[in-house]
């Protein structure tokens, strides 16, 4: 599974302006929620902040991948968020987040969650990847490098 | 050196959280720790390339550690993966 297959352009965001963790994840459901009618804002919120009570997922280098699985969810969605100022996110190396991949996954996709997760790691596991993100104009190139 | 293999058994596979759960454990210990499969050995106490090896529940991973207290790692993370991460299932 490629980051092609679950990402959209419109759901590739540069610079969100926000100061917490709970207002990040609260700003991107209802966004994702608002292009995406079969999801709800809240209940998208509700699930990735209570993912993230379990332990954090800001997992080094600036990068957090929150993710949750939804009954809502039919097929595996994903948005990218580049944030304006770096966040504190608990993340297990203390370092503030400013690039998230929000996951949102069909209840049942044990495998497919494994292989998406997999794949992000790989892509956001490299140094490269993260600065041609942290670099890019605008949500349009952040999209092309992601989706490369 | 200890090189054993080692059977994700818990149904949810090594996925984040239980990736997380393994570099809490991993990273208390000086020695180094690889885990892979099929020859692909990564770092055990980096949580992105755990969560690189995609391992579902039945996958046999290798564990291989080296250095001071390495019999002691192998039991911590043994026991971790042996006890379905703790998540009962």
């Amino acid at each position: 599974m490629n980051i092609s297959d679950i990402l959209t352009l419109e759901r590739t965001y540069a610079d969100l302006n926000c100061v917490s963790k709970k207002r990040t994840l609260e700003s991107i459901s209802r966004w994702v929620a608002e292009q995406m009618p079969e999801f709800n804002g809240k209940e998208v919120f509700n699930a990735l902040i209570g993912r993230e009570k379990l332990g954090s997922t800001g997992f080094g280098e600036g990068i957090a991948i929150p993710h949750c699985r939804l009954r809502s969810c039919t097929q595996v969605t994903g948005a990218l968020v580049r944030l304006e100022t770096a966040i504190d996110f608990d993340a297990i190396d203390q370092q503030p987040v400013d690039l998230l991949f929000v996951l949102l996954v069909p209840q049942e996709a044990t495998d497919e969650h494994l292989q998406i997760l997999a794949t992000l790691a790989g892509s956001f596991g490299q140094a490269e990847f993260r600065e041609q993100l942290r670099n890019a104009a605008d949500a349009d190139a952040m999209y092309q490098i992601a989706i490369a | 050196m200890i090189h054993e293999q080692i059977t994700i058994i818990n149904k949810l596979g090594l996925h984040a959280r239980a990736a997380a759960k393994l570099v809490g454990v991993t990273a208390k210990h000086s020695c180094q720790i690889q885990i892979g499969k099929e020859g692909k050995m990564v770092d055990a106490k980096s949580i992105m390339s755990v969560m690189l090896l995609a391992a579902s529940q039945g996958t046999i991973l290798d564990l291989k550690v080296t250095g001071e207290g390495a019999q002691q790692a192998f039991d911590d993370v043994s026991h971790l993966v042996g006890n379905y991460f703790d998540e009962g299932e």
